[in-house]
């Protein structure tokens, strides 16, 4: 099989020149986009496509590369169109020979990070980005709220680059794409899509880092914020219909490159707790009986997340108009479109969500003329089997295929059980700690204060 | 086989070709080892996937014979790292005078200069350097003395 790939590209320098190259040009180039951290499967994986390249640019240097924006466009075969790869910002760029230049590059998620800014000349506003917007006003869709950070995000980045609009947010269109994969996980109430609210009080929502909030959304909405190949940011999920199936075959899988796991991903934890004033606690969860045989069991949590906390404080607390009696509406949207239903008729919903998905962990380097997309699922077609999964995790490069692979971890191992205990231990030390001090502290008035009311080996916090 | 041909060497400024030296005599063709442009793999079920690349590559030697101020010009030149040539005859090539390669210089330090006769001015040359074999893209109206 021959497959012809070419390469087509422009630099937008900061100066406001522009330099385009070709597959001439390039000695190598790859992308990696990952929804996932690691071997490890999650909700609500915030992480930039890195863009790695060996490129000849004439008539420039390194100090102008960086900073500079990239346009990368990718065409197979005799298609007369390219389509574009992505939207990259250059991080770092060195020169190797002559005009050979070594370009890392990632794409607008990268602007999200606190790192991407001075604190310092950014002003108070970044100092907290929870804290800002609570004072702004509350309470949107969580595709709302994300629209609402794309835009602080970009004033931070014209307050240091001078530069407007950088980054954009697309809404996920169900009359484009069809169902939402998720539809289940947004909660609704008589109709329609619940707010979520803001809240610092539980010092959850405390941060600096505009990609904190993406992340808590993405958790919200059992998935995860990635920038498509146009550049905009949006929200992914696993099994994403819009992608429909890549079919892969054994004629497309390089040799040795494959590996597939024999147990499939199952969660059979879903819980969610929220925090807010001392004492009240509220939590709702779903169990399912492990399948120990074929199926890795998983475990989804939803804490410390100060939109779930407003989302307590608004509908259970009752600072909203409406009461409900429970965090349950929120489980059950993780709940639904995550279990896999083994009874048919649960929900039959065609081009479903995740519980009509595979996560399957495997990993395999395909050389196909196709395009492949985080959160796509996927059909391989290896030693006479037929496997089905999902991607969480893909790697383009230039003229030497795809490497596509599926986070998850089998948390029956020993490794993995005993990192799960004692990343929970530490975390309910900690957590037990926090309330035996809490219980030591008492609230005392000033006037109190003053006349020495005090018992000298208790603390207090004056109000 | 001896050739004798008359070749330009120039090298880029700026997007168009400057004239680094002319009229060099190009007095061996030396075999060259031609690479394809492209990777490939071989897949699972055994089949072989192919990309191919715009330009197949050749290690090759140029061999010419100059005098001292073209060979001083031509060495100098060697240190921007590509070069392009124009009339210079590659075994295994159509022989297009107006074909113009480009070289891409791997080894400085293997750049030879051999003294002929310093009476005639006269030296042998020998520049080792990687080809690109497809690549024709510049035409001579762009170049610049």
């Amino acid at each position: 099989m021959i497959i012809r790939e070419f390469l087509s590209g422009s630099i937008f320098f900061r100066n406001g020149t522009q330099k385009t190259f070709d597959d001439s040009s390039v000695i190598s180039a790859s992308v990696r986009r990952q929804a996932c951290s690691g071997a490890f499967f999650d909700i609500g994986g915030v992480f930039a496509a890195q863009l790695t390249m060996k490129c000849r640019i004439s008539g420039t240097n390194s100090f102008r590369l960086r900073g500079a924006k990239i346009l990368l466009y990718s065409r197979y075969g005799s298609k007369s169109a390219f389509s574009q790869i992505g939207k990259f910002w250059i991080t770092d760029a060195g020169k190797i020979a002559g005009e050979v230049y070594s370009i890392t590059a990632l794409d607008a998620v990268g602007w999200l990070d606190s790192s991407s800014f001075d604190a310092s000349t950014s002003g108070t506003v970044c100092d907290n980005v929870a804290k800002y917007f609570e004072s702004q006003g509350n309470g949107y869709t969580i595709q709302s709220w994300c629209s609402l950070l794309t835009e602080f995000v970009n004033s931070l980045i014209y307050r240091m680059t001078g530069e407007p609009n950088v980054l954009q947010w697309q809404d996920f269109d169900e009359s484009v794409n069809g169902v939402y994969t998720n539809h289940f996980a947004f909660p609704s109430f008589g109709g329609g899509e619940l707010f979520y609210f803001l809240s610092t009080e539980s010092g959850s929502g405390l941060s600096d880092c505009p990609r904190d909030l993406f992340r808590h959304l993405a958790r919200l909405a059992g998935g995860f914020i990635f920038a498509n190949e146009s550049g905009k940011l949006t929200l992914g999920q696993f099994g994403m219909p819009e992608f429909g199936t890549a079919e892969i075959s054994e004629s497309q899988i390089q040799a040795d490159s494959c590996e597939i796991a024999d147990y499939e991903l199952q969660m059979t934890i879903a819980s969610v707790q929220s925090e807010i004033d001392r004492g009240i606690h509220d939590d709702a969860s779903f169990t399912a009986i492990p399948d120990y045989v074929s199926l890795a069991p998983m475990r989804i949590q939803l804490d410390a997340n100060p939109f779930l906390d407003g989302f307590t404080a608004a509908y259970i607390r009752g600072d909203g108009q409406q009461i409900y009696s429970s965090l349950a509406v929120i489980v059950d949207g993780i709940w639904y479109f995550h279990h896999r239903f083994r009874t048919a008729g649960d929900f039959t919903e065609e081009g479903g969500y995740l519980g009509q998905c595979h996560m399957r962990p495997f990993s395999v380097t395909v050389h196909a003329a196709l395009r492949f997309h985080i959160g796509q699922k996927i059909r391989i077609a290896y030693q006479g089997e037929v496997f089905e999964s999902v991607i969480t995790s893909l790697v383009w490069n230039f003229r030497g295929g795809w490497e596509l692979s599926c986070a998850g971890s089998d948390s029956r191992t020993m490794a993995d059980a005993l990192r799960m205990n004692r990343a929970g231990k530490s975390l309910n030390e900690s957590r037990d700690r926090c309330i035996t001090l809490g219980k030591r502290i008492f609230p005392l008035s000033q006037e109190d204060y003053n006349s020495q009311l005090h018992d000298r080996n208790t603390l207090y916090i004056i109000i | 086989m001896v050739i004798m041909r008359k070749i330009n060497i120039y090298r880029e400024v700026s997007g168009s070709l400057v004239l680094v030296s002319a009229d060099l005599i190009q007095i061996e063709n030396a075999d060259i080892s031609r690479t394809p442009g492209g990777r490939s793999f071989t897949m699972a079920d055994g089949s072989v996937t192919f990309y191919p690349a715009e330009n197949d590559t050749a290690d090759f030697t140029l061999i010419i014979e100059c005098s001292g101020s073209q060979a001083d010009a031509v060495a100098s030149a060697v240190r921007f790292g590509k070069l392009y040539f124009s009339g210079m005859r590659v075994a295994g090539t159509a022989a297009d005078s107006s074909h113009v390669f480009t070289g891409f210089i791997t080894e400085q330090s293997a750049v030879k200069i051999q003294e002929i006769s310093s009476a005639a001015d006269l030296y042998n040359l020998r520049i080792p350097m990687k080809l690109l074999l497809s690549d024709g893209n510049y035409v001579l109206s762009e170049v610049t003395a």
